[in-house]
């Protein structure tokens, strides 16, 4: 058999298929984190109506079934892509036109070093569930998603409007300030779990401390998790923290002058950071994932490599489910910060505590290491 | 607020109750975290409340469903009939000289046949566009033939021209008010008020519901 030949060989083993897998990985990622979009909208809009004593959008409808109110996300994404293109005026017309793609960009980039499944070897090829597989891990996360500032600044300036221009102006100092207690936070991890590589830290997550408590980052330094996860909703300009776009003082802020589907971007990139900041607090805090109990070496053991795998990745989306709606339930619950308060918060409060926090850490860990 | 000041405010309404907004906050509430995880709390529970009664919701869902309005709710006006089907307008102007919108129109004749009633109108416009259905046509007709129950609220059309209710509109049918609410029986109230005075003769009218 020429074939079997031709696919027991080493360069087709260790050479094609893997490249072959990265490449499918890498599209079906991003695909994936595109589609959940619409159903984060729908999240969005059905739980505001819920939570305010609302129905939420439930009128548009094929044959008389609407679907619960899936088909308006849908329905948005058809009126985006039809509407007309408009320049304003003053734009600074190049600019204008890249910021959008500026800002989505590199949100859907952040996603390719978080791993949804534990590796798994199935006839001796090894096939990943995570799109790239970077030794300086998290790092990579925090360098890319910063990029997303300069779209916002790009958009917020090359508008020619006033309004957009504090929208960029606050959305940057806000960005900047808050990537630090973002990274302080997570310092702490690093040191404990002796990583930056999101898949090594997962599996560190999946043992068992005092044989009950999974050896998860939020029991391990419960207080970087808080940090985390404010820092992360002011990274996303999600409310209390949407200064750049509140629209009571500033319209809205950087996105002001854009319609259709170049607001549509906007609306996406900001869906996205969502989406991957969630993926980063649930593999550093919330063990990624990780079934709790069941360690990757006793779940496919158990289910077999073939299932494994899609236990791992429901796991995974249920946790980082539950984060999405952490986002939108409290976007529902607090009122938007003073923009000096906010200011006041980071360098005032959170930056102290994140220092202290790691001195603490690390005098913890160097005592153990000794 | 200082403490002291504070203590001084809330000894002065010791015996009122008073809603404490001064309050200096404890320790717990400055934390700010454990407000945010009680504001969520309650956020949370309206969700899941609605989401398991979702019949139980407030909202009507309006074209379909609507609201069930009071009997004495001022809708789109009509003139009523006689018996014979002619108008109880006697064309006297007095709606027209109350409205303060001047939105009625009306264009008066004569019977030639011997009528008793002796006036009646030609044209009786009122123009929708216009009116802010304050209802002081219906207080000042002497005749009880306009009257604003029928319960339509709901007027809008492509064309202003259409909005003009002319007299064949507005003596014309309308449909059946389905959702009219019986808490106040308007022709009973109607009946006291008129207190006799107004013409017997009101098999046609429409009364009662």
């Amino acid at each position: 058999m020429f074939i079997e030949q031709y696919i027991s060989t080493y360069v087709f083993k260790t050479v094609y298929l893997p490249v072959m897998i990265k490449v499918i990985l890498a599209v079906a990622f991003p695909l994936v984190v595109l589609s959940a979009i619409p159903i984060l909208v729908w999240m969005e809009r059905r739980g505001a109506g819920l939570i305010q004593d609302r129905m939420g959008p439930n009128r548009s409808n094929i044959l008389g079934y609407n679907f619960l109110g899936l088909l308006h996300p849908i329905n948005d994404a058809i009126k985006m892509v039809m509407k007309e293109t408009l320049t304003p005026a003053r734009a600074k017309v190049l600019f204008y036109y890249l910021a959008p793609a500026l800002v989505v960009i590199p949100a859907i980039m952040s996603f390719a070093v978080i791993p949804v499944a534990a590796p798994v070897e199935i006839e001796g090829v090894k096939i990943p569930f995570q799109v790239a597989t970077i030794d300086s891990g998290l790092l990579y996360i925090f360098a890319i998603s910063s990029l997303g500032v300069y779209g916002i600044m790009m958009a917020g300036w090359a508008s020619g409007n006033k309004f957009s221009m504090l929208g960029g102006i606050r959305s940057a100092s806000q960005m900047l300030s808050y990537e630090i207690i973002l990274g302080l936070s997570l310092v702490t991890l690093f040191m404990i779990y002796s990583e930056v590589e999101p898949a090594s830290i997962v599996e560190a997550q999946g043992a068992l401390m005092f044989s009950f408590i999974p050896k998860w980052g939020i029991f391990l330094s419960p207080v970087a998790f808080f940090l985390f996860i404010t820092a992360a909703f002011a990274e996303c300009n999600r409310t209390p923290f949407d200064l750049p776009e509140a629209d009571s003082e500033i319209v809205a802020g950087y996105h002001l002058e854009y319609g259709g589907m170049k607001f549509a971007m906007f609306m996406m990139a900001e869906y996205l950071s969502i989406i991957t900041m969630s993926a980063i607090v649930t593999t550093m805090f919330f063990g990624g994932y990780q079934v709790p109990f069941l360690p990757t070496a006793a779940l496919q053991s158990l289910a077999g490599p073939f299932i494994a795998p899609f236990i791992q990745i429901a796991a995974f989306s249920v946790k980082t489910l539950f984060f999405i709606w952490l986002y939108i339930w409290a976007r529902w619950t607090l009122p938007r910060f003073r923009y000096d308060q906010v200011m006041k918060l980071c360098y005032l409060r959170l930056f102290p505590i994140a220092l202290a926090n790691i001195f603490i850490t690390a005098l913890i860990v160097l005592m153990l290491n000794k | 607020m200082p403490k002291n000041e504070y203590k001084k405010i809330k000894d002065r309404f010791k015996d009122n109750e008073f809603i404490d907004k001064n309050r200096p906050l404890t320790f717990l509430e400055r934390l700010y975290f454990v407000e945010i995880i009680r504001g969520l709390a309650v956020t949370i529970r309206h969700f899941l409340y609605n989401l398991f009664n979702f019949s139980k919701l407030p909202t009507i869902e309006y074209p379909e469903k609507k609201r069930e309005i009071p009997a004495a709710f001022r809708g789109r006006h009509r003139l009523t009939k006689r018996p014979d089907g002619s108008p109880r307008c006697v064309a006297c102007f007095l709606c027209a000289t109350a409205c303060p919108a001047n939105c009625i129109h009306i264009e008066a004749g004569e019977y030639k046949d011997g009528n008793p009633n002796e006036k009646y109108p030609v044209q009786y416009e009122i123009d929708m566009l216009r009116c802010v259905f304050c209802g002081l046509c219906v207080e000042a007709c002497p005749c009880d033939a306009i009257r604003m129950d029928t319960g339509e609220y709901d007027l809008a059309d492509y064309k202003r021209e259409d909005l003009i209710f002319t007299k064949e509109k507005l003596m014309g049918e309308y449909p059946p008010v389905a959702n009219r609410g019986d808490a106040f029986d308007a022709a009973a109230f109607n009946a006291a008020r008129s207190n006799g005075e107004k013409p017997s003769d009101n098999a046609e009218a429409g009364e009662g519901k």
